[in-house]
């Protein structure tokens, strides 16, 4: 039998994705050890695990090399692509929003406006659904300097506690959306691998928290 | 931004290969060959007749006019038959094999390889279409392939009652699309009163013919439970005639749902989560050139398709004749010999029968004849 490849995102989704699958009763000593392998066994075998960053989990998951992937929503949506998007797996819970001095005024001015971001198109859409003229300034790193070298007005990104916005006296203007982790599937997979993929979603809808 | 598509060494010859015997199939069940040019103009892709967002065709500009690289030949042939050859006894057999170019971040060249079935309605077009794209795929060698069957009528049905707003409408559409149903019910909780229960079902309506038992319990709008009886008889007849174990169904396909008038089909094969072939039928497009035909087609996107076989492909001569001068007459007559029984024989471009050799065994080549005084069979690994 295949094992069911599934790609999952480095850094914060990982440890409640580690959680999610020990509910599940899956081992996956693998993930919790890495050392060097790329491609780790789970559940004795019958998973197969990839550890990526998010957007290279959405590559690897469109192209159908991994079944199965976890991914922030913020990634998704930055990046549309063909995969299915069956479940809202609830952890890694944030938000996208606008933030920005709180004088700032960036709603209520008329003159020109520019917004620091990682999520060129999720920025994008969000203003132009505002009707609002926005330059965008795509920043890779550490957002939150662009308003403070006085780069942009405000910045678009996300926010999970607040406390670095806070300590650098800038807060949360407006919410673009909730973000959460995502479980996707390649379509080619879900249709040529229906049953196991069924089984492994329902298993991880059950033990959801 | 367009990326240049090189096909050379086995490649190539794996894709011809394949497209023969894709061509020959449909060749075999009457469809005639046609080609369309490779620009047309703007306007034939920027409506509702084609199933390609506008934004996607690549544009040039010739003498004032915008014209387009073909993205896709449905439209083009669309136009010749409601221009050039309505006059012909319906139904309408063609069948095409040429390269689209979609614009994009991911643009390049697709050769694609498909049939359209022109003046022809009913369970008969329907089954005896999708039979071929069944045909088609097994034909080019395509693994454990999965042909997804599903209705435009069942969605557009669904939420015709609803007072939807034109971004609702999208929402939900994309929601589907993705399989995504909490979003679903997200857009859908904002319909309240209205029955939604049907939609909010709709992502997991997908499988083997056990989906229509489902269908039928949660599907109650009139038309759309039709096109879900409708399409259940067309899997029927597909069951009938052998064809079960390549099929399955998809309610939830509302992928170009302005284009798509009746059944949809898409194909995946082992090896690639692309789709391999993809159609359905597009009854209103001859309209947009002044007929009134209905019609039905599917493409083969021979790049997926092959990216899915595992498949290796001789690139190497059997044998290599060289000559001595005045053996010509000789080399070239033996050579015929050989290919008739099959064999692949390159001549030696050169005079000298070392130089000969060492080519030869460059190349792989298993065998070389030499023809001098007498005829000498040389085999590589052997003799050089």
């Amino acid at each position: 039998m295949t094992p069911i490849r599934i790609a999952i995102t480095k850094g914060r989704l990982l440890d409640s994705s580690v959680a999610m699958f020990k509910r599940m009763g899956i081992e996956c000593e693998a993930l919790e050890k890495p050392g060097r392998r790329l491609i780790l066994p789970l559940d004795g075998g019958r998973i197969e695990a990839v550890l990526a960053k998010g957007e290279d989990v959405v590559t690897y998951v469109d192209h159908g090399v991994c079944d199965m992937g976890i991914v922030g929503k913020d990634t998704l949506e930055e990046h549309p692509c063909g995969v299915f998007e069956v479940l809202d797996l609830g952890f890694g819970k944030c938000r996208m929003a606008v933030a920005g001095r709180p004088d700032s005024g960036f709603f209520s001015s008329g003159g020109e406006r520019t917004a620091a971001t990682k999520y060129d198109s999720i920025a994008r859409a969000y203003f132009k659904q505002k009707g609002m003229d926005v330059r965008l300034i795509h920043i890779s790193g550490s957002v939150e300097l662009a308003p403070l070298l006085g780069l942009s007005d405000v910045i678009v990104d996300i926010v999970e506690t607040g406390d670095t916005l806070r300590a650098n006296g800038l807060e949360v203007l407006e919410e673009v959306c909730p973000l959460s982790a995502r479980l996707i599937i390649n379509p080619a997979a879900m249709k040529l691998r229906k049953s196991e993929l069924d089984a492994l979603t329902a298993k991880m809808e059950a033990n959801l928290k | 931004m367009y990326t240049a598509r090189d096909l050379f060494s086995g490649r190539r010859e794996i894709m011809t290969a394949i497209e023969r015997n894709i061509s020959n199939c449909y060749k075999q069940r009457g469809y005639t060959e046609i080609s369309t040019p490779m620009l047309e103009e703007f306007s034939m892709f920027s409506g509702s007749n084609t199933p390609l967002d506008s934004k996607r065709t690549f544009k040039l500009i010739d003498d004032g006019e915008i014209m387009v690289i073909r993205p896709d030949s449905t439209a083009p042939i669309g136009r010749i038959v409601a221009t050039k050859i309505s006059d012909q006894p319906l139904p309408l057999r063609l069948r095409y094999s040429q390269e689209v170019l979609i614009a994009g971040s991911d643009c390049t060249e697709t050769s694609q390889c498909g049939i359209e079935l022109i003046g022809a309605d009913g369970i008969r077009a329907d089954v005896e279409l999708i039979e071929t794209a069944v045909a088609a795929l097994d034909a080019a060698g395509a693994e454990g392939f999965k042909i997804e069957l599903g209705h435009a009528g069942i969605f557009r049905n669904l939420i015709k009652d609803i007072p939807l707003t034109k971004e609702d409408t999208e929402r939900l559409r994309r929601a589907i699309e993705v399989k995504n149903t909490a979003e679903v019910n997200r857009v859908l909780d904002g319909y309240g009163g209205y029955e939604t229960a049907a939609i909010r079902r709709l992502p997991r309506l997908f499988g083997g013919r056990e989906v229509f038992a489902q269908a039928r319990e949660l599907i109650l709008q009139p038309e759309a439970a039709e096109a879900v009886k409708y399409l259940e008889s067309v899997y029927s007849m597909l069951e009938d005639i052998g064809c079960g174990e390549y099929i399955m169904a998809d309610l939830a396909l509302v992928n170009n749902m302005n284009y798509y008038t009746g059944v949809i089909l898409g194909a995946y094969a082992e090896g690639s989560g692309e789709r391999v072939l993809s159609g359905g039928r597009y009854d209103g497009l001859l309209e947009h050139y002044g007929k009134n035909l209905s019609a039905t087609g599917f493409a083969v996107n021979l790049d997926a398709l092959c990216r899915t076989l595992d498949r290796e492909v001789k690139t190497v001569s059997d044998i290599m004749v060289w000559y001595a001068e005045g053996r010509a007459e000789r080399a070239y007559s033996l050579s015929d010999e050989l290919r008739r029984d099959g064999k692949t024989v390159e001549l030696s471009t050169f005079e000298s029968l070392e130089k000969s050799i060492s080519t030869a065994k460059d190349k792989g080549i298993p065998c070389l004849i030499a023809i001098d005084s007498d005829e000498r069979y040389l085999k590589n690994g052997v003799d050089f």
